[in-house]
């Protein structure tokens, strides 16, 4: 006994002494991307460059004394010329595709007065190369032609449909390739403003939703129930977050923006894509994750970011996309361009800076992005500056191959991820994309091993599925036989044994033991009173209930794991097995001794561990399965594990009948009384080390304010 | 008996703790009130055939004149003093950063205004110069500095155990004059150079970026400061160099003494001042950062200095250049000058290397058994298949070339014990796999150097301690840095790692030599010893990162006199004691303000040894690089695996993904290839002059009369040689 303790105790200080994983330092020009984990997390990882920042133009690269001031917007007209709007001193700088300076234009009315937007905030240019600037301040959209000669202007809309006191403050602005103008206002949450071509409006489109909780539910119908009209003026109303951005794509959807809501990392749906009828048709679809509305997935990072211990949120407040359909986002609290499928899968994020960013490439307030087939673009508010980024040939490969990939041009797409392997080895879309094509190919071992290095458990599942098929059709005969052949042999083991009268267990506390599956009355009441249990099979059997969990954690085949080996915790498995049988057992035999209940302790423990004999039979069975059973055989696996559990908890229910000599609606409620208590006790547990680490605190403020001073 | 015991010892620990913190407690430098200030008159102070040195009572101006042209650096720009400009700025000798003991703040005084103002200024004769101690009596602070002539430069030396302080406010840090090195914003043929990374330089115009400013620690940010965040990447000053050019005349300061404590600033284009400068700042006591609360944002850092203030003299020497060399061309060749007059450089070109190979070996991967978390060393690369990558490589190219072996420790390329723990892991072959290797380089005359990290550690072992060993920080904690993540840079709590203190170096490097020797190691390579430099407040010797230059040298020396050759990172100090460098930067740290890149530091080291880049096959633009190393007659660098270990390394695993050999060989054979006949032209050669022409085209010619003309832009582009192709290459050889 001492020695099991020893060990376990080893076992423990080892887990929190090697707890550690691997690391590598990070530069803050690193590009990344996000590997999916078999547990549907995501996790970043440094990637090779799909973009390299090239040069960093300025006022004073392009030879404008006065600079960008008030450089809040940036676009790319069709005409491949860059457009930079300053607002601050109401103009707009053009530039040509190798960045050199065009023009600087000030815009002019009918009488060729110059026209002030120094609040502007957005600015657009359609496909006939007519200038939008979003007059924010003004509440007026102007439209030029190329030259900045006025043409027309999108003024507050004379519609019943808009509500009552609607402050009209336009920031972005976007065109379809019917004509239809998309225009958002700075803190309307309705959604959009849709104009017809004729420049009528036509309503809102494609709000944001409010996401609430079951709380949220109650709360409502409380309300309802006890509220009053004082109560109902003081409450606040939660209403949808407003949108920042918004941009067509060459399929003529909207995709917008929220920006930031919380300091936390709680935020999803940061990008949406609206359909027409204004629902969001941006999906995630991974191959662990399954499908899923990018409503509930967080497209940034799983942690934000922290100054001390404050966070800050995550922020998204530009967008564009290229012909590809790749979705660039750009976050300015970090000052990161994110890169997106269609499918929300991230290609690469690059930039940088936090605020704090003086190099090339990096930023300290990351306004807004720009892109077109080779560059993105990004402007600085306070550094007045466009950093131009550059496709490398990696990120054209890697566009391309994924574009192939989400058409299912699989095949096509083989060459270039073989390319891109060899220039990242860690590319997950890479061995996702050559699983696929390998199995298009029929190749299927190297579709195994490629779907295996993905995390692609679709793939792999399909194509283990259709190799298990095809060896069972061509060896069925020879399988068939082999099993009626064992199942006679087993047969005739058992005809032989009962004949001879031979009796296999000798010794009569494993006899019970092996009894208690098949005549749990008999085996319980023979522990109970013929003394026949032993607190060391009992311990025993926890043991191996602890190694099968820690076994079917580790060692469960690849298409039924969704555990991360490497970030496994032995603690946990520990609590979950022989803590709760020890919780249970102890719990169980304080409750039981105030109903009257005649068990030991000892014999509680007995009987306990003997009920989990069936959920032990299970667990190895399914790991073993688990490594020749496609995913298919899911529901199977589901049925054992039911059928077993309810097994455990039927020989637990008569163990404990038994021990205690108590009637079956006895011990169903001593047994809610237990678990009550187990309940309690955890949480005591709780309370104890959360007073113990706040005592700690308290100790070591001391100690550091007396170091410090 | 027992309890007894137990008692009489942790009284001792106790009392010998008491007795130790003692050894901490600042130096008395009282400063005393009513102090004799003496202006001597105007005059010459010191004089040779070159130039002279000149004392102006009135301003306090300090002046080096050239006889033969008459061009003149003073501490206050000639121009400007004519003009009568009355700015402060313009015309202080000195700024100081002091702390005021009561609230903590931080303050930056004007030197001019404190002292020159108020006369409060004390100047006497020295050898071959002058000593002027300014005093600040609001502040009761006085700083000597002592200004000499040289034969062909000006040296201004600070000894920080001459400062003296009252109890009101503590010195912080000393800016020594900081329009020395200055030009008028002209904006033709004048700039300002700092050697950030490869090398840098700010362009003196006014335009619409205003005014743009630098700061950098020389050898980088100090390691052992306790920092709360860290959001961007300061590429290191390598070269404890600054200067300014000035239509035809240029200034360059080499730091002499004490560079590891030095700061170099630099501003350009302030319209205010109509200047651009660039100086030195020296650091007198060192500061961690400890978060605390604002009222405006909830967070805000606060500084602590330390107790104990450097006791080590920092020595600027200010050396004018003219004509034809007044540019960074001639600032080059002035410090490579410098290097071997003061025996600082080894020359080391009969054996070249065209290519450097570094080749990773384990890493420490987590891993489970029975669910039991456990860290094993997996191989990336074995000593056989090292080896192999070698062999394979220099047979198809028939060139030369050196290899460095990093992370062939205990725990491979993670930070573990010291050195590795003096031991190769076992994973990465045996005794005699290694010496096949070796023996293998030995015969094709391919120096082989192993790398031994003996700085960084997070493990106890060979006699050093984890918890009692390392280096501590300015508040004298135990100084200690995170890792951090790619995304939001916050620290990743279980990555730290210590700093050997560094008393403890030399027995480290005692110990290396010992295990070299006994395993018969063909070269040794000290990659973060040449890289990295930080304090130790433990010891008063080796605060504010002081004589880490002197010691590396030195350890250098040690190993280089055992007859072991020693590759090291880049760091002056160590690359110019090495045989090889490794890790040689290819460009500057691409600040904001910086308007084009030079290889000053090739500029500098070309010539005199092998000296090669790091892995450019890592890098997103290769193409670049490589014209980035070409036009600086860099060799290749390439990092190279044998197996990318794709179960354990798909998360967090650096940038080995792009590094695995068998991905790698077509692309270096060609490169190596394309680019044979240029590095065999330019083998063992200086470079004589470095040109940026206007259209992103660099010339650079070496002393061998060849001229290599490199395209470092994505688009074609006329070159005297003729057009050329994106990220291409010229090579012009004189008859």
């Amino acid at each position: 006994m001492k020695k099991i303790m020893i060990t376990f105790c080893i076992i423990i200080s080892l887990t929190a002494m090697f707890s550690s994983s691997l690391f590598v330092e990070a530069s803050s020009y690193d590009t990344f991307t996000h590997f999916e984990n078999s547990d549907g997390t995501t996790s970043v990882t440094l990637t090779k460059e799909s973009y390299i920042a090239e040069q960093c133009i300025t006022a004073a690269t392009v030879g404008i004394e006065d600079g960008f001031k008030g450089l809040v917007d940036i676009c790319y007209g069709s005409n491949g010329k860059v457009y930079l709007l300053c607002s601050e001193i109401s103009c707009v700088v053009v530039l040509n595709s190798d960045f050199t300076l065009n023009s600087k234009l000030a815009l002019t009315d009918e009488t060729g007065v110059t026209i002030s937007f120094s609040g502007a905030k957005g600015i657009y240019v359609d496909s006939e190369n007519r200038i939008y600037i979003c007059d924010t301040a003004n509440a007026r959209i102007i439209v030029t032609d190329s030259n900045g000669k006025y043409l027309y202007e999108f003024d507050k809309p004379e519609s019943n449909l808009l509500p009552k006191g609607f402050m009209y403050q336009p920031c972005s602005i976007a065109k379809d390739s019917e004509g239809y103008t998309y225009i958002l206002s700075l803190g309307c949450y309705y959604g959009a403003l849709l104009y017809s071509p004729e420049n009528e409006f036509l309503g809102f489109y494609g709000s944001n939703t409010v996401k609430t909780t079951a709380l949220d539910t109650l709360g409502f119908i409380w309300d309802k129930i006890t509220g009053t009209d004082a109560k109902r003026e003081v409450s606040a109303k939660k209403l949808p977050f407003s949108f920042v951005d918004l941009i067509v794509d060459y399929d003529d959807f909207a995709i917008t923006c929220t920006g930031a809501v919380t300091a936390d990392d709680k935020q999803t749906g940061q990008i949406r894509k609206i359909s027409p009828t204004g629902v969001n048709i941006l999906y995630k679809q991974t191959p662990v994750s399954g499908l899923m509305n990018s409503d509930s997935v967080n497209l940034l990072e799983s942690e934000v970011i922290k100054v001390e211990t404050k966070p800050l949120p995550q922020n998204i407040v530009s967008l564009d996309v290229n012909k590809q359909g790749y979705i660039f986002a750009l976050d300015k609290t970090v000052g990161l361009v994110y890169v997106y499928d269609s499918e929300c899968n991230l290609i690469s994020a690059f930039g940088g800076g936090i605020g704090y960013g003086v190099n090339l490439g990096q930023f300290t307030a990351a306004e807004a992005l720009a892109v077109n087939d080779n560059n993105v673009l990004v402007i600085d508010s306070t550094k007045m500056s466009v950093t131009v980024f550059t496709l490398t040939d990696y990120g054209n490969l890697l566009q391309k191959a994924q574009s192939m990939y989400l058409k299912g041009d699989y095949y096509s797409a083989k060459p270039y991820w073989e390319e891109i392997l060899k220039t990242d080895r860690g590319n997950q879309l890479a061995y996702r994309g050559l699983a696929v094509a390998s199995q298009s190919v029929e190749d299927y071992t190297s579709a195994l091993e490629y779907a295996k290095n993905g995390l692609d458990y679709q793939t792999y599942d399909a194509v283990w599925q259709t190799m298990v098929t095809g060896f069972l059709g061509r060896n069925f005969a020879w399988l068939l036989t082999a099993v009626l052949l064992s199942v006679l042999g087993i047969v005739l083991l058992g005809v032989k044994i009962k004949k001879r009268r031979k009796v296999l267990i000798q010794n009569p506390r494993i006899k019970v033991l092996t009894a208690v599956p098949f005549h749990p009355f008999t085996a319980f009441d023979d522990i109970k009173y013929k003394n026949q249990g032993s607190v060391k099979i009992a311990f025993i059997i926890t043991i191996i209930f602890f190694l099968a969990s820690v076994l079917q954690a580790t060692a469960t085949g690849f298409v039924f794991s969704r555990t991360d080996v490497r970030n496994y915790n032995v603690l946990v498995t520990i609590v979950q097995t022989v803590g709760i049988v020890a919780l249970w057992t102890v719990g169980n035999w304080l409750v039981s001794s105030l109903f009257s209940g005649i068990g030991k302790l000892r014999e509680i423990f007995i009987v306990t561990a003997y009920s989990l004999l069936p959920i032990i039979c299970c667990i190895f069975i399914q790991v073993v399965l688990s490594h020749f059973l496609p995913l298919s055989g899911m529901p199977f696996f589901e049925t054992l594990r039911i059928v077993a559990l309810i097994y455990t908890f039927f020989l637990l229910c008569i163990g404990i009948m038994r021990v205690h000599e108590f009637n079956f609606f006895k011990f169903l409620g001593t047994g809610f009384v237990t678990l009550f208590s187990m309940i309690i006790v955890v949480f005591i547990m709780f309370m104890v080390v959360i007073l113990l680490q706040q005592f700690w605190n308290f100790i070591y403020s001391i100690i550091m304010e007396i170091v410090y001073r | 008996m027992f309890k007894k015991k137990t008692a009489a010892g942790l009284l001792v620990i106790i009392l010998l703790l008491t007795l130790f913190g003692c050894s901490n407690t600042p130096q008395n430098l009282e400063y005393k009130a009513g102090a004799p200030y003496r202006f001597l008159s105007s005059m010459t102070v010191a004089t040779n055939s070159d130039y002279e040195l000149l004392w102006n009572k009135d301003e306090c101006i300090i002046s080096l004149k050239n006889l033969k042209t008459g061009t003149t650096w003073s501490t206050i720009p000639q121009d400007y003093l004519m003009s009568g400009g009355t700015n402060a700025g313009m015309l202080s000798p000195l700024n100081l950063t002091v702390v005021n003991t009561s609230t903590l703040t931080w303050d930056t005084i004007n030197g001019y205004k404190e002292s020159i103002v108020p006369q409060t200024v004390r100047s006497e004769r020295v050898e071959g110069g002058l000593k002027v101690t300014y005093y600040l009596e609001n502040f009761e602070i006085s700083v000597p500095i002592i200004y000499t002539l040289y034969k062909d430069s000006l040296k201004i030396t600070i000894d920080p155990k001459e400062i003296r302080e009252g109890e009101k406010y503590l010195l912080a840090a000393v800016s020594v004059a900081p329009m020395l090195c200055s030009a008028m914003n002209s904006g033709l043929d004048s700039y300002v150079f700092i050697p950030s990374g490869t090398g840098a330089i700010m362009n003196t115009s006014e335009d619409a970026r205003g005014t743009r400013k630098y700061s950098g620690d020389v050898y980088g940010e100090d390691l052992s400061r306790i920092i709360t965040t860290d959001f961007t990447d300061e590429t290191p000053i390598r070269i404890p160099v600054f200067g300014v050019k000035s239509l035809e005349n240029a200034l360059f300061g080499i730091i002499e003494k004490g560079a590891e404590s030095v700061v170099i600033e630099a501003e350009t284009g302030n319209k205010r001042t109509g200047r651009s400068a660039v100086w030195a700042t020296l650091n007198i006591r060192g500061y961690d950062i400890y978060p605390t609360t604002s009222s405006t944002t909830g967070f805000a850092d606060m500084k602590r200095m330390s107790a104990q203030h450097s006791e080590t003299p920092v020595s600027i020497g200010y050396y004018p250049l003219e004509g034809s060399v007044a540019d960074y061309n001639g600032m080059a060749k002035r410090y490579r000058q410098y290097l071997i007059e003061n025996k600082e450089m080894v020359e080391t070109t009969e054996n070249e290397g065209y290519y450097g190979l570094t080749i990773y070996g384990g890493i420490s991967v987590p891993s489970t058994i029975l669910g039991i978390p456990i860290k094993t060393t997996e191989a990336m690369t074995t000593f056989a298949q090292a080896k192999e990558m070698v062999k394979s490589l220099h047979e198809t190219t028939k060139l030369s070339s050196q290899i460095k072996l990093v992370g062939f420790g205990e725990t491979g390329i993670n930070i573990g014990k010291i050195a590795g723990g003096y031991a190769f892991s076992n994973v990465l072959g045996n005794d005699s796999q290694r010496k096949s290797l070796s023996t293998y380089c030995n015969d094709e005359s391919i120096p082989l150097y192993t790398d031994f990290d003996l700085i960084r550690y997070s493990n106890s072992g060979d006699g050093f301690s984890y918890t009692f060993g390392a280096a501590k920080s300015a508040t004298l904690h135990t100084a200690e840095r995170k890792m951090l993540d790619t995304p939001l840079r916050n620290k990743i709590s279980d990555s730290k790692y210590r700093l050997l203190g560094r008393e403890d170096i030399t027995t480290a490097v005692k110990k290396l030599s010992n295990f070299v020797a006994d395993n018969n190691l063909s070269g040794i390579s000290l990659s973060s010893l040449g890289e990295y430099a930080y304090s130790d407040f433990g010891n008063r010797k080796y605060i504010v990162k002081n004589n880490m230059a002197t010691d590396v040298t030195e350890y250098i020396k040690l190993l280089r006199e055992k007859k072991y050759p020693v590759a090291s990172g880049s760091n002056s100090y160590a690359a110019a004691a090495a045989d090889a460098i490794f890790d040689v930067p290819l460009n500057s740290g691409c600040y904001d303000v910086f308007d084009a890149d030079i290889p000053f530091y090739q500029l500098v080291f070309c010539g005199s040894k092998p000296m090669f880049s790091s892995g450019i096959n890592l890098e997103g633009d290769f193409d670049r690089q490589v014209m980035q190393a070409i036009s600086g007659g860099t060799g290749l660098g390439f990092s190279l695996i044998y197996d990318f270990i794709y179960e354990h390394m798909q998360n967090q695993s650096g940038n080995y993904y792009a590094a695995v050999f068998r991905d790698n060989i077509t692309l270096i054979e060609q490169t190596i290839n394309k680019y044979a006949d240029f590095y065999k032209a330019i083998a063992g050669k200086k470079i004589e002059s470095y040109e940026l022409l206007s259209n992103g085209i660099s010339k650079t010619l070496f002393e061998n009369g060849v001229t290599v003309y490199s395209n470092l832009t994505s688009s074609a582009k006329d070159s005297p040689a003729g057009t050329l192709e994106r990220y291409g290459v010229s090579v012009m050889k004189s008859n």
